[in-house]
């Protein structure tokens, strides 16, 4: 069985943003990007079903700028066996990425698709979900536990919900979208990112998958968010009680 | 008039304001909630943020689940906020869990019958499972996590964990596909208690659901957590606990705490990770976004992650040893000491909660 495993390259999760001027979006110039920490840890758990015998490959997946290719050869390094690149200038919204890792599923049959469960640069939390729907596949989102069962090819995942958990069982092929919780991805080594230089990425455009990138959605503007008025530093606990209940009237 | 046909009256009357309902510009369907045969709160403000998309707005709630407990949801349903206009109701045992496949095509198949101008549910983790879903099978973009309705097509939401606000406009066919916060569209209690008017209920006609796909994913179990203290997403005060709390034994004196004041604890992703407490009570950007009146943070140091979880509380109170933690930027109280001894005395000096 091959997995397939979507990565998107964002600003780095360290970096404190900075609203353009002009309101247009957030600086992305000059600024460090890295693989979004749930497509890592996305990516860390194909890796342990390939280790474990259960998959044959993985296949990496980025669609964006001609850089994507960073953050896909950042992928390889860490052990996925192959990247696709499907280039694009202009912004992805979820459909359309949905669409293209459609399009792309059914080039290359993987039997799971592994995404983060959001990204953390537009935190929409969409895209798993909505190519399951294409693809008619059954869906987990919030994985915090994936257990194979090659056999019966089904994967019985715990889902981090509102409460508590919650575990379903899918039938394969699935889309499997993962939380913080799932594991811990590992770094890649030195010897493994010279490797990855020589391992394959294939190039796809859009138009190639026949997807259109037009979008229903437009940002009219990026704004900050309203700074909250300086506080105080109280002394004691006897003040800060006083405060409490005489200057801000919560207890 | 199609839909009187296909939609089977539960309850005879108010059917013709059902009949006019669907001629409106703007429509809504809310997907509701329930839990125990009560909607949940936060459906109850995804119909509040209907409100905010345009004044005429019939907005419908549409319910999916099986047995006695759909039926005393639909009936709380009816009567749970005033501008709920109509309950539409889908009984099947392929709701009886609330799994993404069936809703979607549910949601898909209403939608193809009464045609709304909008879809709304709230962020949780069960409007986040299903509306994308639904949204794909629509060929519709959906908007997540909304904090401010401006006109029916453009809406505010939080990017980058909540350090930037984004105003976007959707351009697409119906329907617009939101997921709101509902701690933006907070429901005032007395909204919910006194009600006279009842929405009537309907069935949905489920012959014609598609079940391609339905099926392909089973309910195995759910594991909830102890939930003895309100709830973190909609409690008044929230006690929270960080990486400078040590161990889980030390994390019975938040607990303490919070039972003193009657709050809901929350955690940072540390004392998560590390084993404090479970992890469904982590505030932050990939956890739990709460704004409730008062929040205390102990041993919290403040990472951008956990602010965009509850930097919209009204009041913050930070209690940290490093006077230099980022939590004392956005604090309004701030304490600097040491957590073991600052708690103790807090429980000692705290009034009893009424």
């Amino acid at each position: 069985m091959k997995i397939m495993v979507a990565i998107k390259r964002v600003v780095d999760y360290a970096v404190k943003i900075r609203v353009k001027p002009d309101k247009t979006g957030v600086e992305t110039n000059n600024v460090k990007m890295s693989m979004n920490p749930f497509c890592e840890i996305a990516l860390e758990e194909a890796l342990r079903i390939k280790e474990s015998g259960l998959a044959s490959e993985v296949v990496a997946v980025s669609m964006g700028p001609s850089q994507c290719v960073d953050t896909l050869r950042t992928g390889l390094a860490m052990g996925a066996d192959r990247g696709i690149h499907v280039e694009a200038t202009s912004v992805l919204y979820s459909l359309t990425v949905a669409k293209i890792l459609k399009s792309l599923v059914e080039v290359e049959k993987p039997g799971l698709l592994f995404l983060g469960k959001q990204a953390i640069d537009d935190d929409c939390n969409q895209t798993g979900q909505m190519v399951a729907g294409l693809l008619s596949w059954p869906q987990a989102t919030f994985a915090s536990k994936v257990v194979l069962d090659k056999e019966k090819q089904v994967a019985t995942v715990d889902r981090e919900v509102d409460g508590g958990l919650e575990t379903l069982s899918l039938d394969l092929p699935a889309v499997i979208t993962t939380d913080l919780r799932l594991n811990q991805p590992r770094y890649a080594t030195l010897p493994n990112i010279m490797k990855a230089k020589s391992k394959v990425i294939k190039k796809y455009t859009p138009q190639e998958l026949n997807v259109d990138i037009k979008s229903d959605l437009e940002v009219i503007q990026v704004t900050e968010p309203p700074k909250r008025k300086a506080g105080v530093i109280v002394s004691s606990v006897d003040e800060l009680i006083d405060k409490l209940k005489n200057e801000a009237h919560v207890i | 008039m199609a839909i009187r046909a296909i939609l089977k009256p539960l309850s005879k009357r108010h059917l013709p304001l059902y009949a006019t309902s669907i001629s409106r510009s703007a429509s809504t369907l809310v997907l509701g909630e329930h839990e125990n045969g009560l909607i949940k709160g936060q459906s109850v403000s995804a119909v509040d943020a209907a409100k905010c998309l345009s004044e005429d707005n019939p907005v419908s709630m549409l319910l999916a689940g099986s047995g006695p407990s759909l039926k005393e949801a639909a009936q709380h349903a009816a009567s749970c906020h005033p501008s709920i206009s109509q309950v539409l109701v889908a009984d099947s045992d392929k709701f009886s869990y609330p799994i993404a496949e069936p809703w979607a095509k549910l949601v898909h198949m209403v939608q193809q019958r009464d045609g709304y101008s909008h879809i709304i549910s709230a962020s949780g983790s069960f409007g986040k499972n299903i509306l994308p879903r639904a949204a794909a099978l629509l060929d519709v973009s959906p908007i997540t996590d909304v904090i401010e309705i401006s006109g029916s097509s453009q809406f505010v939401r939080p990017i980058y964990a909540g350090n930037a606000l984004c105003t976007v406009r959707y351009t697409g066919a119906n329907p617009c596909m939101l997921t709101i916060r509902s701690t933006s569209f907070p429901v005032p209690p007395s909204s919910a208690a006194s009600q006279s008017n009842e929405a009537p209920i309907t069935q949905v006609d489920l012959s014609t659901l598609d079940e391609d796909s339905i099926g392909k994913s089973r309910y195995v179990k759910h594991t909830s957590q102890d939930a003895e203290r309100p709830d973190l997403g909609s409690a008044r005060i929230v006690v929270t606990g960080g990486r400078g709390l040590k161990s889980a034994e030390n994390f019975r004196m938040i607990e303490k705490l919070a039972e003193k004041l009657g709050a809901a604890v929350g955690a940072t992703r540390a004392a998560v990770d590390a084993g404090f407490v479970p992890n469904d009570l982590q505030v932050g950007q990939t956890g739990k976004i709460v704004a409730p009146e008062l929040y205390i943070a102990f041993g919290v140091s403040g990472a951008i992650q956990h602010l965009a979880g509850m930097r919209d509380s009204k009041v913050i109170v930070a209690v940290n040893k490093d006077a230099d933690a980022p939590i004392f930027q956005v604090a309004d109280y701030g304490l600097v000491g040491d957590l073991f001894e600052v708690i103790p005395e807090l429980l000692e000096k705290i009034p009893e909660k009424k």
